[in-house]
């Protein structure tokens, strides 16, 4: 019942956040330098379009605003954008006056959300043991060793390593396509490059949790009560140095969730990250809240899933 | 039993079907590069209007490859057989082929032409690109687009199945080249009517063009597949695969595209060494565009100096920016188009002269650079060795100070490039790579007619000019026009404005001009109909509005007399030349376009710098494909030319 109350009185919470996030995001757009309607808006250059009249120009700009609700005052449109984000109705874009946001984010998001778990996943299975392994032999070759791997998942930007591996893989041992996202071949450069990273950094708090976990009295207790170390490692030590762990997975998920980028620019995987960084480069002003508002949705809802398995963890979190 | 046979013996058949064994032939399959498309309708100016140009659709006109042609094209009848134009380029009459088909079968008629530009033309498509297309110019398109008319008023009549008849408002000479791009298509009525918002999806689109959309994923690939019922030319191609992003050159390398383009100079030089890729390499000039630098326009008048502008422009080492900057990727250019190209053989080039620059630097009272203010360079993005370079230049050559200024990308490209008027710019440049849209006869001037539009005047006209913008706009909120008090000073204007507008008639020499400045409706007379329309007005609403829009007539006709009079001479020589190019067929007028494209040129207000060459590596087996050179390329169009070898 306690924990009921706690996700709903989060859920509150959310929903505040998320308006004041929209309506900031709505004014920063119209402080921001330049007119919040311009030319290119409508797909137009001005050069061209100079050689219209006013009038005709009047034309087109009136049904452009039309046709994006930008002929209401500001207070409007941010009350009428609120009203149909909550019902997941986002309207067309500048740069795909085609099809409603909604129905582009929903054919491009589960391709995100499997690119991420299957990144994650593959971070966390290798992530874990390697930080592990470290810790356990601490100072060995095997520590440094695994610790310059983790440093180089973490130094280099990914879309480096990507082009790297693309070009060990797919053209000079020509084992795996360049790019691509329908066969499980294709999807295996691109998740290997965006796990780069997260691995990275899991292996590394894995370590560092894990050797101050080790260094706690009731791992000595557990020690000295006759248990044997693998016992002792993995029923006391495991699971405390896993709450770190969650902690970083939460915002990594979200991120990855409204996509990444360059990965799929790259691997030409369709998902959401080229459509969301368009926006902001293309100054697509309804793609450009919208993606703001997902970002902001999943952030919010990764953290309040993190609290709760937090305390599945740690029997001595008490949901407030 | 029997099932058991029948299931083995179909799914052998569909193996061999697959195979192409039952065809007795393989499906040909092309894999090219392009831009990551948001859709297949054709009229919105975005990456898939280059497909509608004769790849998905066909309109009266389109391009056949010709190497001498501008652009590497030449405009030929496609649905058209014949078009007979009036005396006065006004209606133009177009007999139709009777064996062109759309892809489910059905005829393509005059009838489709007819119903698919009133479409266009209707308030359905609020934010329809006119500017991108022929349509503007058709008799009482903005009347019908703004509600004012209905779509059966546009000129545009279906005269029989076969003829159509379009009547323009003004005379234009370069409707077939205009009918070539992608708002001259028409679309398969039944399926749009059937549903608006997707008939342009995959599985449910109607083309007339040699391919069909057969599949779609933004941010990864669309299939495009032969059009059975497509009647004209075409190659072998079956399956044409684009592929959105990628690796280009190590996509090609892996055998995965047909051809990939070349972006960078180290992928340039990478190409170059490889055995194999130096033997598929291609390349081609970049010829429609020209790259190069704009002054930034605002209020300063410190660049309304043309010695000062003319000494920047000639301290340009051109030949050492293309080879050690660019890479051999470029070619440098001294005038807004190249020597070999019909108009650029009959223009002077800039010359690079660092002597005779220091010389106008010092006529134009900075000797040395000596009180020269520090100038802007405005960029976008992660640095420009490009405008590095020129900045380089001007302090090494002229002792002249030019900071590079980072402005965010959306406001850059939108206020300081092609709004070419920012009144907050300070004084200095921007970069511009400027092409031809489509081969209308205004596109030969590439852009550098922004020189009359927006650059040749002096700075205190450009303010005043910008006062009334703001003026002309904020009259759609004034409030008051109740009382016949309110039009008095309207009415004043309106006496004053025609005198002087009358002036403006009788002193024009150019009589082009002073035919486009005298051409219905006139402005005095729609703000008389205005007056006569407000004393009938029955409610405050109807006559607030009447007396709004009458104010901004008059603020139009007050801003047009102060640019006409406030232009620069070069200016106005300059437009009267343009005018004349355009009122000609466009073979004529290619011949005249160097004159006002020189005069623009000579004021230094928009500086050709160098010229981008495509470079791309291609499948030796690979014939018959097309670059597309106008503005949004280097990209690959008009597919129906691909041929692939066995």
């Amino acid at each position: 019942m306690g924990l009921l109350k706690y996700i709903l009185k989060r859920l509150v919470t959310i929903f505040i956040s998320l308006v004041v996030v929209i309506v900031i995001t709505y004014i920063l757009m119209y402080l921001a330098p330049g007119e919040f309607f311009n030319i290119n808006a409508f797909s137009a250059s001005a050069g061209k379009v100079s050689t219209l009249t006013p009038e005709q120009l009047q034309i087109l700009i009136k049904g452009f605003e039309e046709k994006y609700g930008l002929n209401v005052p500001l207070w409007k449109q941010i009350l009428n954008y609120l009203g149909d984000a909550f019902r997941f109705k986002f309207g067309p874009s500048f740069s795909n006056p085609n099809e409603p946001i909604e129905v582009q984010i929903a054919r491009r998001f589960p391709v995100t959300f499997t690119l991420a778990i299957l990144s994650i996943a593959l971070a966390l299975i290798i992530g874990i043991p390697l930080g592990v392994i470290s810790a356990l032999k601490r100072n060995t070759w095997i520590d440094y060793t695994t610790t310059f791997v983790a440093m180089i998942g973490s130094m280099f930007p990914a879309y480096l390593i990507g082009v790297i591996l693309v070009i060990i893989f797919s053209i000079y041992l020509k084992v795996l396509p360049t790019s691509g996202w329908e066969t499980p071949k294709q999807m295996i450069l691109p998740v290997v490059t965006v796990a780069l990273a997260p691995l990275a950094t899991i292996a590394r708090f894995m370590r560092s949790s894990l050797l101050d976990v080790l260094n706690q009295d009731y791992v000595r207790t557990a020690y000295a009560k006759g248990g044997t170390e693998r016992a002792v490692i993995i029923r006391h030590a495991l699971r405390n140095s896993m709450i770190p762990i969650v902690t970083i997975i939460g915002p990594q998920l979200a991120i990855l969730f409204t996509g990444t980028v360059w990965i799929e620019n790259l691997f030409r995987v369709p998902g959401l990250g080229q459509l969301f960084v368009n926006a902001a480069a293309q100054r697509d002003y309804p793609l450009l809240v919208t993606s703001t508002f997902i970002l902001s949705l999943s952030v919010m809802f990764m953290n309040l899933l993190v609290d709760i398995i937090y305390a599945f963890l740690d029997p001595r979190i008490k949901y407030e | 039993m029997y099932k058991k046979r029948f299931l083995v013996l179909f799914v052998l058949f569909s193996v061999l079907l697959l195979s192409g064994i039952v065809n007795g032939q393989k499906e040909r399959v092309v894999s090219l590069p392009y831009f990551d498309t948001p859709g297949f309708t054709p009229y919105y100016w975005q990456p898939q209007h280059i497909l509608a140009q004769g790849t998905i659709f066909e309109g009266l006109f389109g391009y056949a490859p010709d190497p001498k042609g501008l652009g590497g094209v030449k405009v030929v009848p496609v649905i058209a057989q014949s078009v007979t134009v009036s005396k006065d380029y006004k209606v133009w009459t177009f007999k139709l082929r009777k064996d062109k088909k759309w892809s489910n079968g059905d005829p393509v008629t005059a009838k489709d032409f007819e119903w698919s530009f009133r479409y266009y033309a209707s308030p359905k498509i609020p934010d329809f690109p006119a500017w991108a297309g022929p349509h503007q110019f058709i008799e009482n398109f903005w009347a019908v687009k703004s509600g004012a008319l209905s779509e059966d008023k546009l000129g545009v009549k279906a005269l029989d199945d076969y003829t159509l008849e379009i009547r323009l408002s003004q005379p234009r000479y370069d409707m077939k080249e205009w009918l070539c791009v992608a708002q001259g298509v028409p679309l398969h009525r039944k399926t749009v009517e059937a549903d608006p918002q997707n008939w342009w999806r995959p599985g449910k689109i109607v083309v007339n063009g040699p391919y069909i959309p057969q599949s779609w994923t933004p941010g990864k690939d669309a299939v495009l597949v032969k059009n059975p019922n497509y009647v004209g030319e075409r190659g072998n191609v079956d399956k044409i695969v684009l592929k959105f992003g990628g690796l280009g050159i190590q996509q090609y390398q892996a055998g995965e595209l047909d051809a990939a383009f070349i972006n960078t100079v180290p992928e340039y030089k990478f190409v170059k060494a490889d055995p194999t890729l130096s033997k598929h390499f291609r390349e081609d000039v970049m010829d429609l565009f020209w790259n190069g630098y704009q002054i930034s326009r605002g209020f300063d008048p410190l660049m309304d100096n043309k010695k000062l502008r003319q000494a920047l422009a000639m301290a340009i080492d051109r030949e050492k920016l293309c080879n050690e900057v660019l890479g051999g990727r470029a070619l440098p250019l001294s005038s807004y188009w190249p020597k070999g190209s019909p108009i650029g053989d009959k223009m002077k080039e800039i010359p690079f002269d660092v002597k005779k620059a220091q010389q106008l630097l010092a006529e134009a009272g900075y000797p040395g650079g000596k009180g020269l203010p520090t100038l802007v360079f405005y960029i976008t993005g992660g640095g420009d060795p490009v405008v590095e370079f020129i900045v380089d230049q001007w302090k090494k050559n002229l002792g002249v100070n030019c900071i590079i200024e980072n402005v965010e990308s959306g406001l850059y490209w939108n206020s300081y490039v092609w709004a070419n008027f920012t009144p907050e710019a300070k004084a200095g440049f921007t970069v511009i790579g400027a092409p031809m849209n489509n081969l209308e006869i205004g596109a030969l001037f590439k852009n550098s007619d922004h020189t009359i539009w927006f650059f040749d005047y002096p700075a205190s006209v450009k303010k005043r000019l910008n006062e009334y913008d703001k003026e002309y706009d904020a009259w759609l909120r004034k409030e008051g026009g109740q009382t016949e008090a309110d039009w008095k000073p309207l009415i004043e204007k309106r006496n004053t404005l025609l005198a002087g507008f009358k002036k403006i008639v009788e002193t024009e020499p150019e009589k082009l001009w002073r035919e486009d400045l005298t051409r219905p409706p006139l402005w005095y007379e729609q703000f008389d109909e205005l007056y006569e329309k407000w004393k009938a007005a029955k409610t405050p609403e109807e006559k607030t509005n009447y007396w709004r829009l009458a104010g901004r007539v008059i603020t139009s006709q007050e801003r047009f007399q102060v640019e006409y009079n406030g232009r620069n001479p070069s200016n106005k020589e300059a437009y009267r030349w343009r005018l004349r190019a355009v009122n000609r067929p466009f073979s004529e007028a290619v011949k005249i376009a160097h004159y006002a494209l020189q005069i623009m040129q000579d004021q230094y207000w928009m500086v050709p710098v160098y010229l981008a060459k495509a470079q791309w590596v291609q499948n030796p087996k690979l014939e018959g494909l097309m670059l597309y050179k106008f503005s949004w390329g280097p990209a690959f169009f008009c597919f129906k030319y691909l041929n692939l070898k066995d």
